[in-house]
């Protein structure tokens, strides 16, 4: 392995996660989402292994995800996502938001242990939310229906616990930093 | 912001109308807008992570909890002995294996000789016009039948055409002339100036360079050609990995989708028709149809099945009229067909001029107003087959007729016009012969939501389709 692939497979690695929130954003389907991420990385490895020169890894891994992400689209001709004019403006803002933001990356193992442990400080009630809607992905009517609330109450109550568990990860980090 | 959260929530769980997604791509021109995205939608998987880590381990304790009560019993592992079959045991030991030894010679010997020359790539009959260079030796008007071997470089005339696949049929290729290829192997081409049809359907990918490009595919079919300063590569189906060799750059360019390398042109994967016109099959087709866009014009043609079966040839003859081989039969159930089309919102109109139909068998084709993109979808359909008046039927196939217009002219193949026209959920049908004096041909009641589609429709007649249709004067008005 050469100098520069390794460099390469080392800060694919270190992105992965950032990658995959692209593709996962993009996909909501978190077992397609990994398939189109393993697709990424054998397209990634099958270029270094013929020494191809990738100037930019990242932005060239999400070109390929977008394109694979919009064949899947395309492939599904009865499911609901209609590839029109707006669902491409859409896509293409999000990868214009990812390469806006290429040196942030808040996919952390320090920012997850943060989250984990914000996550377990929530009342009951929260955390049964959070569960619902991130473990067992259910779908908004499903969730309202089991908390007993209507979709807009959940999505509001939503919008305020990830504020509320955002704010609260930055200040663990912050004491993190300060060895607190 | 609070707006953009929910709506980026609303994404999340594709619950987002249209119109959300329209307010959503408004809301993200502000940069601001598009950090928050990036970091919710890290934040989506940040949680996801975190709550399976923390499941993980409550799981991990459960196990280990349960493990220090189970009572581990390991069976005794002995060693079989190793004996001979019994009809081998009047045989010494190293007559066996002297035997065994040569049975497997025999057998390899016979598998190199009889299996399939995998360096070969064999010319079609139809074939013309075609010189091939082999170590130095010109070997003139080459004809069907001929075996291609690595290192042949060879040159199609301005009058010629060579189809070229290899004896797995896993790759076909056909040149427009003049064209001059080299083949470095049966999976491996260089094209050094003109235009090839690629299909590639095997384990090995097949390499195509053209330019200072290569495109890479194993499941793809596509369209390269080399021009003076740039390269073009339009993909029908399947995908194609492209790379730029000067800058490294790749992309990927899925069916439906072109791109171009040269200098001063942006490397990125277009759709192959117009904005904001879309192309997409509706229901199950599976004798292709492809939609070409020539000025004003739009041909819609569709290939006949070849003898290999196996794969779709790119685009028809120069003139439009089909060409190409079937992917399968057309099963005759069902709606399928190809639409090119574009979103109708409320009240509006479509409208265009059909050509004469050229062609072996003719398509079926005509203009459509559908409520989606979903199969079986309300849909009405104005058009007809070669030989056969206008229709208006309610499903663009296997439909009910809803009126059939006496029209004698449209059967000799005359060029005429066609319109529907939306108003609520009542469309109407007319059709003229010089576009300006409308006769109406029917009316239907349509379950139409608030943003149809509108647009052109085709598909295959028969198991062995062969023939095109083209539209001009197309116009699309919404009334509003």
């Amino acid at each position: 392995m050469t100098g520069r692939t390794q460099q390469i497979t080392t800060q694919f690695l270190a992105d992965r996660h950032r990658l995959m929130a692209f593709i996962h954003g993009l996909l909501r389907d978190p077992q397609t989402a990994e398939d189109v991420f393993q697709e990424v990385w054998l397209k990634l490895s099958a270029e270094l292994e013929k020494g191809a020169e990738i100037q930019n890894p990242p932005a060239w891994c999400r070109t390929v995800a977008r394109n694979l992400i919009l064949m899947h689209w395309r492939s599904q001709k009865n499911s609901k996502v209609v590839v029109d004019s707006s669902l491409i403006e859409f896509l293409d803002f999000v990868e214009q938001a990812f390469a806006e933001h290429e040196t942030v990356n808040e996919t952390g193992p320090e920012r997850r242990a943060a989250l984990s442990e914000c996550i377990r400080a929530l009342p009951e009630k929260s955390r049964q939310l959070i569960a619902l809607k991130y473990e067992q992905a259910l779908p908004l009517k499903d969730i309202a229906h089991t908390v007993g609330q209507s979709a807009d109450a959940v999505i509001k109550a939503l919008v305020r616990l990830r504020q509320a568990l955002a704010t609260c990860v930055e200040k663990k980090l912050k004491l993190g930093e300060l060895g607190l | 912001m609070n707006r953009l959260d929910e709506l980026i929530i609303k994404w999340g769980d594709a619950s987002l109308s249209d119109a959300q997604c329209r307010e959503l791509n408004s809301l993200l021109t502000a940069p601001e807008a598009r950090a928050r995205l990036a970091k919710e939608f890290q934040f989506d998987v940040l949680a996801r992570e975190a709550l399976r880590q923390q499941s993980a381990v409550a799981a991990a304790h459960t196990t280990a909890d349960a493990f220090s009560t189970i009572d581990l019993k390991v069976p005794r592992i002995g060693v079989r002995e190793f004996r001979w079959p019994e009809l081998l045991r009047n045989f010494s030991r190293s007559f066996v294996l002297r035997t065994a030894f040569a049975i497997a010679v025999v057998v390899l010997a016979t598998w190199l000789v009889l299996r399939p020359d995998p360096s070969a790539m064999v010319l079609s009959a139809d074939s013309r016009g075609v010189t091939v260079e082999r170590h130095n030796k010109t070997l003139s008007q080459v004809a069907g039948g001929f075996v291609l071997k690595a290192g042949d470089r060879l040159s199609v005339a301005d009058s010629g055409a060579a189809e070229l696949g290899n004896k797995a049929q896993s790759v076909i290729a056909e040149f427009t002339s003049p064209a001059v290829f080299v083949l470095r192997s049966p999976t491996e081409f260089l094209i050094e100036r003109g235009e090839v049809s690629v299909a590639a359907s095997g384990e090995i990918p097949l390499r195509v360079h053209a330019g200072r490009t290569v495109a890479i595919t194993d499941n793809g079919a596509f369209r390269i050609s080399v021009g003076a300063d740039a390269v073009r590569l339009e993909v029908e189906s399947g995908e194609v990995a492209w790379q730029r060799l000067d800058d490294g750059r790749a992309l990927t360019v899925a069916g439906g989708f072109f791109a171009i390398a040269g200098t001063d042109q942006p490397f990125a994967p277009d759709s192959l028709v117009p904005r904001p016109w879309l192309v997409q099959d509706v229901g199950e087709v599976t004798a292709p149809v492809t939609a070409r866009f020539e000025g004003d014009t739009v041909r819609m043609a569709s290939g006949p099945r070849g003898p290999r079966g196996k794969f779709a040839r790119l685009s028809g003859a120069a003139d439009g009229s089909g060409g190409g081989r079937g992917r399968g039969r057309y099963r005759g159930s069902g709606e399928g067909f190809h639409f090119v089309y574009r979103e109708l919102r409320g009240d509006g109109e479509i409208r265009a001029r059909v050509l004469p139909q050229t062609g072996a068998t003719g398509v079926e084709a005509g203009l459509v107003i559908r409520r989606d993109l979903t199969d079986g979808a309300p849909t009405t359909f104005i058009g007809n087959a070669p030989g056969r008046a206008p229709e208006m039927r309610r499903g663009f196939r296997g439909g009910r007729n809803i009126a059939s217009a006496d029209g004698d002219s449209e059967r000799r193949g005359v060029p005429y016009w066609v319109r529907l026209v939306r108003q609520g959920n009542t469309v109407t049908a007319y059709r003229s012969s010089d576009g300006q004096q409308w006769a109406e041909t029917g009316s239907d009641t349509v379950d139409l939501a608030e943003t149809a589609f509108a647009g052109l429709a085709a598909a295959a007649l028969a198991d062995n389709p062969g023939g095109s249709v083209a539209f001009d004067n197309i116009k699309v008005t919404a009334a509003r």
